[in-house]
């Protein structure tokens, strides 16, 4: 069970990235309109490819820990979240498997064979296709500054609360992508992911998705 | 341990037989001897952390299954070894022998320690603990490069016991905090 929750929160996070700046956010003025050009972008996106940055900010270290990669999504399920600086780490998900690829060594894991797989499955997906803020774990607060959309997801399980207080995620004002997503722990120590080079609708090949061994 | 005040950063690779995980390890050393460590996620996610000091360790976030004193213990005494905390304050430190440019001492410390350590440089190449009953030995091989006195790679096995974890160092934090 703490294994899963853990699982949720590092899938959510993953999923979610985005930096906030100095912006000044005020609550958002149309709610409605905001999901509903959400929903816009996600029906007409077939495939994301995006470069992002990952700092960890630490209470205890002078300076954030970073780290960078590339994710890919293709509609209805595939997605790979790969790190490539400093270390090289990719989660895979096809639908049918969670793959980790850990500097080359793989581990799979059938996504059917466990309800926590499942829902992770389901988050993640949701997560990039923008419907996350129809997940029922988390109660949601809407901002806005001049350039972004901010959701404020807190979650409301007990457990999920234990290793995380809230993921603010900011979305392109511009185009409803998101934009980076920020982690808070429950001691403020916090996760920031940003992408850039975001674009949508490019070509993806089915393979990326596959475990080494089946591609081979 | 060298270089530890600031922080230390290493990606970490845990592996039990066929599995393998990975995560970050960060270590710093918050007072002379108090140790605060953390493992995250790659996703950035701390998933355990804690201060070691005299008084053993202090939990700020853990698993259930490691707050099991028997684990408990067990980790306390890896991180010990791993983080040459018998250096910081060591009761008796006693040359056993001189060999190749290479000394041994034993450590009168808890755990006890016995070093190898590079005699022109004073670098720690190699920690285990000691004990009269001692089944499941940690030991530790640290590697440097050539000119610096933080270790690169570190490596933590057991003995009967096919564990092993791995750390590469990544980042060190000057100490500004």
């Amino acid at each position: 069970m703490l294994y899963r929750n853990i699982l949720l929160l590092v899938l959510a996070v993953a999923i979610c990235s985005f930096q906030p700046g100095k912006e000044e956010f005020t609550a958002m003025k149309d709610v409605a309109a905001f999901r509903a050009g959400l929903s816009k972008m996600a029906a007409a996106t077939k495939s994301i490819k995006a470069s992002f940055t990952q700092e960890k900010y630490l209470a205890i270290l002078a300076n954030t820990i970073e780290s960078e990669g590339t994710i890919q999504f293709k509609k209805p399920n595939l997605l790979k979240w790969e790190y490539t600086t400093p270390y090289q780490y990719a989660i895979i998900l096809n639908g049918k498997e969670l793959i980790i690829n850990d500097q080359g060594k793989e581990n799979s894991f059938d996504i059917a064979s466990s309800q926590a797989f499942k829902q992770i499955n389901e988050l993640i997906v949701n997560s990039v296709q923008g419907n996350i803020l129809d997940e029922e774990r988390f109660s949601i607060k809407y901002l806005e500054s001049k350039n972004h959309y901010q959701a404020q997801l807190q979650p409301k399980e007990e457990q999920m609360k234990k290793f995380l207080k809230g993921i603010d995620v900011y979305f392109d004002k511009a185009n409803y992508t998101v934009a980076k997503i920020r982690l808070t722990e429950p001691e403020d120590d916090y996760t920031l992911i940003t992408f850039k080079n975001t674009r949508l609708n490019e070509s993806i090949a089915d393979d990326i998705f596959a475990a080494k061994k089946k591609k081979q | 341990m060298a270089g530890a005040d600031g922080g230390l950063v290493y990606n970490a690779t845990f592996r039990y037989k066929d599995f393998q995980a990975s995560g970050l390890l960060v270590a710093k050393r918050v007072q002379p001897s108090e140790y605060h460590v953390v493992l995250l996620s790659k996703f950035g996610v701390s998933l355990m952390e804690f201060k070691l000091n005299e008084g053993g360790i202090q939990w700020i976030k853990t698993f259930e299954q490691l707050g099991k004193k028997r684990v408990e213990k067990m980790l306390e005494r890896d991180f010990r070894v791993l983080l040459l905390t018998g250096l910081d304050n060591p009761g008796k430190l006693k040359l056993q022998k001189q060999e190749g440019g290479e000394l041994t001492y034993k450590v009168k410390s808890d755990p006890g320690l016995r070093l190898r350590a590079e005699a022109e440089t004073g670098r720690v190449l190699y920690a285990e603990n000691r004990g009269f009953i001692n089944p499941v030995k940690t030991k530790v091989s640290f590697l440097y490069k050539e000119d610096g006195d933080i270790p690169e790679e570190i490596s933590l096995k057991h003995s009967n016991v096919a564990m092993r974890l791995d750390l590469n160092l990544l980042k060190v934090i000057n100490a500004e905090r």
